[in-house]
């Protein structure tokens, strides 16, 4: 993106910008205090806030037990565990951190736990049930087959990977998590997350390349 | 294809409604649980025998904690040096030598009689045993 000096910006052009900057403030923390304000109706065992929760933070919970199981029921049963441990432990959360974060670490141990079972992760590694009913959301066909090929090719590599490190690689390139945030959530060190993605990628670029020739 | 390329092209993924569906009804039946067992504990809260057990079950448990932390102790019974012939109790004791005095002390009467010789090995017996319970209870007065 082009930087414009701050003196060619004309003076309506800058009120413009400022005006942009103070409405995407005001919704940020309108949002915020939305959050905070179903938290604490959740907490107190409010479904209709838990829902609105819910449906805030689906798409991260349900893409990690995806990607992770890639089993449409594996996925649904590990999602669905996250959920409710998130619900039967709302009482305790005490907001020093952030609602995400939190959320995030619940779904880190539960992932990790539901790994720990070695048969269930040989049995997926193969499974392509997956495929069946896939939807890339793209009109378009031959976005939708590239989207799909990606996919495919996504669920070989990562299935070749380590548990700890396809799900640093998970956090980090398909969830967009700071590094800051995957040490919190999985209570690694700093150091153990760069190292983990550093050899995630490593070996998965490797992979890709065997794969092409 | 490149990791890159692969990291492109793939795609969020929408959760099934059927998880939706899932998790609020099961947050509802974990509701309605946590809701029936308040409501349970709040009916026995206002019942006086409840309030007497859960008192009653919280000084035992401050007991527990305090013994168990060594900050009290019971008093240490003192150590048992009860021996086997102690076992006896007092009053079987005091009829077995009374019955036992009795018989030797007639069989003493009868020492110039025949049946003398027969019974002396009795007689030594029961009077040794009387010795020796004598002994163990602190004297020898036999």
């Amino acid at each position: 993106m082009k930087v414009k000096n701050a003196d060619t910006i004309k003076p309506v052009q800058r009120l413009h910008m400022m005006e942009k900057r103070a409405v995407a403030a005001r919704e940020m923390s309108s949002r915020m205090n939305d959050e905070s304000e179903h938290i604490e109706r959740a907490r107190l065992g409010d479904v209709e806030s838990f829902e609105w929760l819910y449906e805030r933070h689906k798409s991260f919970v349900w893409n990690v037990a995806f990607r992770m199981t890639y089993q449409r029921q594996s996925a649904e049963d590990l999602a669905q565990e996250v959920f409710l441990t998130a619900w039967r432990k709302l009482p305790d959360f005490k907001g020093t951190a952030a609602f995400s974060t939190w959320l995030y670490r619940i779904t880190v141990n539960t992932t990790l736990n539901w790994r720990r079972d070695s048969m269930r992760w040989a049995s997926l590694r193969e499974d392509k049930s997956w495929e069946t009913g896939f939807h890339s959301g793209d009109n378009n066909p031959e976005r939708a087959l590239m989207a799909l090929e990606a996919e495919r090719a996504l669920h070989k590599l990562l299935g070749q990977l380590e548990k700890d490190r396809r799900l640093a690689f998970i956090l980090r390139e398909l969830e967009g998590l700071s590094y800051e945030e995957i040490a919190a959530s999985t209570g690694w060190a700093i150091g153990t997350v760069r190292s983990r993605l550093a050899r995630a990628r490593q070996e998965l670029s490797r992979l890709a390349e065997n794969m092409e020739k | 294809m490149k990791l890159d390329d692969m990291l492109r092209n793939v795609k969020r993924f929408d959760p099934p409604e059927t998880l939706r569906e899932r998790v609020m009804a099961q947050a509802r039946a974990h509701r309605a649980e946590q809701a029936s067992w308040l409501a349970a504990i709040g009916r026995l809260k206002s019942r006086p025998a409840f309030r007497a057990t859960v008192a009653l079950g919280a000084c035992a448990a401050a007991l527990l904690l305090l013994v168990d932390s060594g900050r009290f102790k019971f008093a240490v019974p003192a150590p048992s040096t009860t021996d086997a012939p102690y076992h006896l109790a007092y009053n079987e004791m005091d009829l077995f030598l009374e019955q036992t005095l009795g018989v030797v002390y007639e069989f003493k009467s009868m020492e110039s009689s025949a049946e003398y010789q027969v019974d002396e090995d009795a007689a030594r017996f029961i009077n040794n045993q009387i010795e020796t319970i004598y002994r163990i209870n602190g004297g020898n007065n036999a």
